[in-house]
C-alpha cells in the first residue's frame, strides 16, 4: 500500500522545526520509500546514516 | 508515469474444502461491476470471503495450521483442496491464482497463471502495479464483513485502519529499527562498569520485558476485539431471551383466555344435551302422528266415568233417596241398573293417572319440527366449538418449549464468564505501575517503566549515552511526524466524506466532526444502525480509494442489520460511488430493498447468484425450490450454482445455524 504524502509533508516540517538537515530528511525519505516499495531496512547501513546525520539540541 | 490498474474477479471454484465443490462464474461480458450472491447461513460465505484474501497476499507462512485445517472438507478423503481464483487485469488480460492445501501437512502453497511470461508460475505472483498497494491491512479492510462495522464508532478500528492504509504505522517501526540499531550497538561494546554476566542478565531482562510487552499488546488488542463482540452477541441473545419471555407472558394471557373459553364451550355443550334431553322426554314432539294418536286417547278418556271413591259414595247415597236426579221414583229396578252401571267407574289410580296425562295432552305446547331440529344441531355446534377450544388450548399448551430460553441463559452464562475474564485482564493491563521489578507483569505502564530503567542501566553500563540520545530524540520527532501527519489525513478524509454525506443521507445528514481512536458524530451522541452503517461504507470506500487502482470491494452480510431505507441509499451510493467491481455475499434477509434496488439502479446490468450446499440437512427445502424452479442440481456433487434471476429473488427459507 502506497504511504500518505502526508507523512512526508509532516517529516519535513516537524524536523526543519527541529532544526534538522535538508539531508537527514532526504535519508528518512529515502528509507520510507524503500521500504514502501517492499524493500527491508539495512539497519546497520541505512539507520547509521540517518543516526550519524542527526543533530541533537543542547537544550 | 503511473499505471492505472483494474482488477476484476471473473470467478472461482474449489474442491475438497469445507463448502460444497461449486464453480461461481461471475459474467462481466457486459461490463457487469456488481454482483451479488446469495449463499445461505452455514453454508460457506465467511469461508469462501476468506479465501478470497488467501488469493491476493501470500498468507502461507503467517496463516496458522489450525485456520488452514479448518478449511478442510469433512469427506476429503485425499488430504488434498484446492481453491482457484479466476481475474481478468485491465480488462484484458486473464490471470489465475491457485490456492494448494495439503491437510496431511497443514500447508498451504500458491501457483499464479497468466502474470509471467513463462505460463504457469509456482508463488503468488500479482502484477507489478498492484505489488504497492496489496497488503495483508489492505486486504483485511477490502475483503470486509460489514457487521463489523460498528467497531469504527466503538473503537480503535478507525484510526488503526487509518494508520495502517496510510502507511503511518511505518513511522512507529521506524522507531523500532532505531531501537534495534542501539542495542545492535550496545551489543558490540564491553562493559566496564559491570561484569560481562551482569550486562548479560541485563540485555536478557530488557529482551524479555520487550517480548512480554509485545504479546500484552497483541492480547490487549486482540481481547478488545473479542470482548466487543461477546458484548454484541450478549445484547443479541438478550434480545432473544426478553422475545421468549415476553411471548411467555403473551402464553400465559393466552392461556387463561383459552382455558376461558373451553370451560364456556364445555358448559354449552352440557346445556345443549340437557335441552335436547328435555325436549326427548317431551314424547309429544318426536312425531306429530304420536301427538295425535295421544291427543285421540285423551278424548277417549273424557268418555270414561267419574272417579271410583267419588262414583260409589254417589250412586250408594243416590239408591237410598226416594227420587233420582232426574225426577223419577227410587224403584227396585233403577236400584239394580244403578248398582250394574257404579261397575264402570275407574279405579282411583288409573283416574288419577289418566288424570295427570290428559292435563299434560290438553296444555301441551309441543316445538315445532324446526325447534326440534335446532336443539339437536345445536348439540353439534356445541360439540364442534367445544373441539375448538380445547385443540386451541392442547396447541398453546404445546408451545411452552424452554429449550431455546435454557440454550440462551447457558450461552449468557458462558459469555459472561469470558467477558469476566476479559475484564480483569484489562483492569491488570490498565494498571498504574507499582515498585515491583516483574518482566512477566500484566501492566503495560509496569512494563513500560521497567523497560526504561533496564535501558538506562545498559545505556550506562555501555556508555553509549550519545547514540541513545540521538534515538531517544528521533523517537520524540517520528511520534511527532505521526501526530502531525495524521492529523492533516484525518482532516482531509474527514472533509472527503462529510462532502458526501448531503447526497449519501439527504433525509437526516450526520456529519463526522473527528477521527481520534473512533468515528466521532458532529452534534450528537448515536445513530441507528443503519445510520453508522453507511457511514461505515464512505469511510472504508474513501479510505480504500487510490486514483491509480481499481480493486474488488467484497463485502460479508452488506445490510444485515439496516432499515429498508438505509439499504436502498447505500444501493444507491453503492451504484452511483464505486469504481472498482463490488461482490457481496447475501443472506435471504437482505435481498428487499438492497438487491432490487441495485437491480435497478444499474439497469439489471448486475449478476444475481444464487448457491447452496446439498449435504446440510435442511438442504432438501431449497433442491424442492431449484426443482420446480427448473434448475440444474446436478453439475456438482454437494451444491447447485444458479444464475436465474427470479430463483434468485424468490428461494425461500433462513437457516440458524
Amino acid at each position: 500500500m502506497s504511504i500518505d504524502p502526508k507523512i512526508y509533508e509532516a517529516l519535513s516540517k516537524v524536523l526543519k522545526k527541529k532544526k534538522q538537515s535538508e539531508t537527514l530528511i532526504k535519508y528518512i525519505e529515502k528509507l520510507l520509500k524503500s521500504w514502501d516499495g517492499g524493500e527491508e531496512f539495512s539497519i546497520k547501513e541505512d539507520i547509521s546514516k540517518i543516526v550519524e546525520e542527526v543533530n541533537v539540541p543542547r537544550d | 508515469m503511473s499505471q492505472e490498474i483494474d482488477i476484476k474477479i471473473t470467478g472461482w471454484e474449489h474442491k475438497g474444502l469445507k463448502i460444497p465443490d461449486w464453480k461461481i462464474d461471475l459474467d462481466d461480458s457486459k461490463n457487469q461491476k456488481f454482483s451479488l450472491i446469495l449463499i445461505q447461513s452455514g453454508m460457506g460465505k465467511t469461508t469462501t470471503l476468506q479465501l478470497l484474501r488467501y488469493s491476493f497476499f501470500d498468507y502461507s507462512n503467517i496463516i496458522s495450521k489450525e485456520d488452514i485445517n479448518k478449511l478442510k472438507s469433512p469427506n476429503n478423503n485425499t488430504g488434498e483442496g484446492d481453491f482457484t481464483l479466476f481475474l481478468k487485469i485491465n480488462n484484458t488480460k486473464k490471470a489465475r491464482i491457485e490456492i494448494l492445501f495439503n491437510f496431511k501437512k497443514l500447508t498451504m502453497s500458491y501457483k499464479t497463471t497468466g502474470i509471467s511470461d513463462k505460463g504457469t508460475v509456482p508463488g503468488l505472483l500479482l502484477p507489478d502495479q498492484l505489488k504497492k498497494y496489496i497488503d495483508q491491512d489492505f486486504i483485511e479492510k477490502a475483503f470486509f464483513d460489514f457487521e463489523l462495522a460498528e467497531l469504527l464508532f466503538t473503537s480503535n478500528e478507525a484510526i488503526e485502519s487509518i494508520k495502517k492504509l496510510c502507511k503511518t504505522n511505518y513511522l512507529e517501526l521506524m522507531r523500532e529499527r532505531l531501537q534495534k540499531y542501539l542495542e545492535q550497538e550496545q551489543e558490540e561494546k564491553e562493559s566496564i562498569k559491570l561484569s560481562n554476566i551482569e550486562l548479560k542478565e541485563l540485555k536478557i531482562k530488557r529482551d524479555l520485558i520487550n517480548k512480554n510487552k509485545k504479546e500484552l499488546v497483541e492480547k490487549f488488542n486482540k481481547l478488545k476485539i473479542q470482548k466487543y463482540n461477546l458484548e454484541k452477541n450478549k445484547k443479541d441473545l438478550e434480545k432473544d431471551k426478553k422475545k421468549i419471555i415476553d411471548s411467555k407472558k403473551e402464553i400465559a394471557n393466552e392461556i387463561k383466555k383459552v382455558e376461558y373459553n373451553f370451560s364456556k364451550a364445555e358448559q354449552a355443550h352440557k346445556l345443549a344435551y340437557e335441552k335436547a334431553f328435555d325436549e326427548l322426554k317431551d314424547s309429544m314432539n318426536l312425531h306429530q302422528n304420536f301427538k295425535n294418536t295421544l291427543n285421540n286417547f285423551v278424548n277417549n278418556l273424557d268418555k270414561l266415568k267419574i272417579p271410583k271413591s267419588v262414583g260409589e259414595a254417589f250412586f250408594d247415597d243416590l239408591i237410598k233417596e226416594p227420587e233420582c236426579l232426574c225426577g223419577h221414583k227410587m224403584d227396585k229396578q233403577m236400584i239394580e241398573q244403578i248398582m250394574l252401571n257404579k261397575k264402570n267407574i275407574l279405579s282411583e289410580d288409573t283416574w288419577l293417572i289418566l288424570s295427570v296425562l290428559k292435563t299434560k295432552v290438553r296444555t301441551n305446547k309441543s316445538k315445532t319440527k324446526e325447534q326440534v331440529s335446532e336443539t339437536f344441531g345445536d348439540i353439534i355446534k356445541k360439540k364442534r366449538e367445544y373441539n375448538i377450544a380445547d385443540l386451541k388450548r392442547s396447541d398453546i399448551i404445546d408451545n411452552i418449549d424452554d429449550t431455546r430460553l435454557n440454550e440462551i441463559n447457558k450461552d449468557i452464562l458462558e459469555i459472561d464468564s469470558k467477558l469476566e475474564e476479559i475484564e480483569s485482564f484489562i483492569e491488570l493491563y490498565n494498571k498504574k505501575p507499582e515498585d515491583e521489578d516483574d518482566p512477566f507483569d500484566q501492566s503495560f505502564k509496569s512494563l513500560e517503566v521497567q523497560l526504561e530503567k533496564v535501558k538506562e542501566k545498559i545505556t550506562n553500563a555501555t556508555e553509549t549515552k550519545e547514540t541513545s540520545d540521538k534515538v531517544e530524540f528521533l523517537n520524540t520527532c517520528f511520534v511527532e511526524i505521526e501526530k502531525q501527519a495524521l492529523n492533516e489525513i484525518v482532516k482531509e478524509l474527514v472533509k472527503k466524506i462529510n462532502l458526501q454525506i448531503p447526497r449519501v443521507m439527504p433525509d437526516e445528514k450526520i456529519y463526522i466532526e473527528d477521527i481520534k481512536n473512533k468515528i466521532v458524530l458532529k452534534d450528537r451522541k448515536g445513530a441507528s444502525r443503519g445510520q453508522l452503517a453507511r457511514i461505515g461504507y464512505l469511510f472504508l470506500v474513501t479510505l480504500l480509494s487510490r486514483p491509480e487502482l481499481k480493486f474488488p470491494f467484497i463485502v460479508d452480510s452488506p445490510v444485515t442489520a439496516m432499515d429498508d431505507t438505509s439499504r436502498q441509499e447505500i444501493g444507491v451510493t453503492l451504484a452511483d460511488d464505486l469504481k472498482s467491481q463490488f461482490i457481496a455475499f447475501l443472506l435471504t434477509t437482505e435481498r428487499e430493498d438492497f438487491a432490487d434496488t441495485l437491480d435497478k439502479k444499474l439497469n439489471e446490468n448486475i449478476n444475481l447468484v444464487t448457491a447452496f450446499s446439498t449435504l446440510e440437512e435442511d438442504s432438501q427445502r431449497y433442491v424442492q425450490q431449484a426443482k420446480k424452479a427448473g434448475i440444474k442440481k446436478n453439475e456438482f456433487n454437494n451444491g447447485v450454482v444458479s444464475y436465474d434471476k427470479n430463483f434468485f429473488y424468490n428461494l425461500k427459507g433462513t437457516r440458524k445455524i
